[in-house]
């Protein structure tokens, strides 16, 4: 089944919100500062386990964090 | 945030940056040796001593690349470190580097299947060929996307 649409975040505001740097909220999460960064510019697509881990480390909904667009 | 999580996290970092910087030296060097082998060997039996040396150090070396793009590497620090050094992100990279390598290897079958119209090419020889272009392509591969996430682009 073919993917369609682009996988959009607002993990830059959520994380500017909670004055959280890159690597704050990696070390959190539980990843590398490299995972968050290529998140947030929409480089890599996270798993549905890091999502899920991203949403709750900042305290909002998986879709809040994450929609399609497109 | 707690100072082990930060201290742990800070060592991931810095560790990872040297991983990049090792596979990309790593990646070159590999594949320069296998090119100095094809431009310098000669194919005669039985192989001298120096011939036995080098071979079975090319063996542990492609061995212990092999061993790396499995599993990631980083056997020598602690789990949480570890856990950092091959994240999601990593494993992906660490896959793509993978998925790279099996089309060097099929690359180098094709041009392996094509030479030997024109010359013989011993079976040893077509293994050097075929590890070096599959761990090459996979090592520069994986060190890109690495060096890559660390950028930001």
């Amino acid at each position: 089944m073919a993917t369609e649409g682009v996988l959009r975040n607002r993990l830059k505001e959520e994380r500017a919100r909670l004055s959280l740097t890159q690597a704050d909220l990696a070390a959190m999460a539980g990843v590398s500062r490299k995972t968050i960064n290529t998140v947030e510019n929409g480089v890599f697509v996270p798993s549905t386990i890091l999502a899920l881990r991203l949403a709750a480390t900042l305290g909002v909904t998986v879709d809040g964090l994450f929609w399609l667009e497109g | 945030m707690d100072p082990q999580q930060r201290s742990t996290a800070e060592a991931g970092e810095r560790i990872a940056r040297k991983r990049v910087r090792l596979i990309w030296l790593q990646a070159v060097l590999f594949t320069v040796w296998q090119g100095g082998f094809f431009a310098t060997h000669v194919a005669t039996e039985p192989l001298r001593n120096v011939d036995t040396v080098r071979i079975a150090a090319w063996l542990v070396w492609a061995l212990a690349l092999l061993g790396m793009l499995l599993t990631g590497g980083g056997w020598v620090w602690g789990r949480a470190v570890r856990r950092l050094l091959n994240d999601e992100l990593s494993v992906h990279n660490r896959h793509e580097g993978q998925r790279a390598g099996f089309w060097g290897a099929a690359g180098a079958c094709l041009l392996v299947y094509f030479l030997s119209f024109y010359e013989p090419i011993r079976p040893r020889d077509v293994v050097h060929l075929v590890l070096t272009l599959s761990i090459g392509a996979a090592l520069f591969r994986y060190a890109w996307l690495e060096r890559r996430g660390e950028r930001g682009d």
